[in-house]
């Protein structure tokens, strides 16, 4: 995140109607989005470009969440994972955080509250930059 | 997700802040207990002792319920009560490793009005709230019928808590054209939490099972199979799907979908979700 760039979402979750409800909201909100809904051309992509923040289903066929947020912290550490699911328990949340997500949301949730931990996502990143 | 636990002083609601902590803690949700006093309560200036002991009490089940893992809520205790409005006390965990909110608040007023607005102000995404077991038994003052009140009101889903049981099956009652995916996500929470069996009841006309409807019907079969979750799915024609909730409430947890286009809502008035609730000894939820 630089200067007055947008920030940069990637999106991935395999249900469509999760990125057409949150793709145009976000971007209404001034964010770069791009969506994906197969996890082998989300990984594809991150090897193209870094992402500010990733925000991810947990649970896909394919690639799942938990080994496609492993693959972004690999490659860029201070990329903010935010994990979304529709299938949380206590041992995924804490899996989640020692992989070192930022947040976890469980669905159903509110444009406004992803919103508000995009925010503070992209709060940290800017007090860590000015460090 | 973000959810409120509307609280008294009765055992119900002590249920129900279990049965809330335990989905809270799995799901990580924002979390809002609140306590109503209604306006003719002795304490002006401070939230009424008996409420607020019994929240402070509600509330130890959600920082012990973890077991072995980290309560996303942390280790503290309730930060002194402060005054935040006119008739508004809140108190939150005052935790450093807290990794979610849980927030106690007390308001002065009519119990089912400020559910509402509290549901409404926090954008709540679920209302988890405690009912006698029976119409007969002592329940929430100046207001008759209010767990029904609040189902068929509330602007979320709603799960109203009766008794402390197990749950094995969750059995959603979809309205097959328009269920939303708001609902589909509550449904997957609670088989996820229960680890129970999901059983998807759909809507079958008088005259059977129609082409449209049989479609519609596996799509939902296919949307669970994608996620793994292996779904049972019965059709129950709509002259009968009353008394059929009504039987399956008895052994699952049942989910019925009331959300504004919902045809269900045609068949199942609010004096019939009223009665659903109130005859039943289990829990029930309301999808929306």
């Amino acid at each position: 995140m630089r200067g007055k760039e947008k920030t940069s979402i990637l999106l991935l979750d395999d249900e469509p109607i999760v990125s057409k409800r949150l793709k145009p909201s976000l971007e209404k909100r001034g964010y770069e989005v791009e969506a994906f809904t197969d996890g082998f051309s989300a990984l594809q992509r991150i090897k193209e470009r870094k992402f500010d923040i990733v925000v991810t289903d947990l649970k896909m066929e394919g690639i799942d969440g938990m080994h496609f947020l492993t693959e972004v912290k690999k490659k860029f550490p201070e990329t903010e994972v935010i994990v979304i699911t529709g299938f949380a328990t206590m041992q995924t949340a804490k899996e989640s955080f020692q992989k070192g997500v930022f947040d976890f949301l469980a669905k159903p949730f509110k444009i406004k509250e992803i919103t508000e931990v995009i925010k503070r996502a992209e709060n940290r990143q800017r007090e860590r930059a000015s460090k | 997700m973000k959810m409120l636990v509307p609280v008294d002083t009765n055992p119900y609601s002590a249920v129900a802040a279990r049965k809330a902590a335990k989905l809270a803690i799995n799901t990580w949700a924002d979390v809002t207990i609140l306590g109503i006093q209604t306006a003719g309560s002795a304490a002006n200036n401070m939230p009424d002792a008996a409420l607020s002991s019994a929240m402070s009490a509600y509330c130890k089940a959600f920082l012990s319920n973890a077991g072995e893992m980290e309560s996303p809520y942390g280790d503290g205790e309730p930060a002194p009560w402060r005054a935040t409005g006119n008739g508004v006390w809140e108190t939150s965990i005052a935790s450093e490793t807290a990794k979610k909110s849980l927030r106690l608040m007390v308001k002065k007023g009519s119990t089912l009005d400020m559910i509402l607005e509290q549901a409404a102000q926090d954008g709540s995404d679920f209302i988890v709230i405690g009912s006698p077991a029976k119409v007969a038994d002592p329940g929430w003052t100046g207001e008759l019928d209010l767990t029904a009140k609040v189902a068929n009101k509330a602007p979320c889903s709603v799960l109203v808590v009766k008794e402390e049981k197990s749950v094995n099956t969750v059995m959603g009652i979809l309205d097959q054209d328009h269920v939303s995916q708001e609902s589909l996500e509550l449904i997957n929470q609670m088989v996820t939490v229960h680890q129970a069996e999901l059983k998807i009841v759909g809507l079958a006309t008088a005259k059977g099972l129609d082409e449209r409807v049989e479609m519609k019907m596996g799509e939902v079969l296919d949307y669970y199979a994608s996620k793994g979750v292996k779904a049972w799915i019965t059709m129950v024609k709509e002259n009968e799907m009353e008394d059929f909730a009504a039987r399956a409430a008895e052994t699952s947890l049942v989910g019925i979908w009331l959300g504004k286009k919902s045809f269900l809502a045609k068949i199942f008035s609010k004096d019939r979700v009223s009665q659903l609730i109130n005859a039943t000894n289990s829990s029930v939820l309301v999808l929306k």
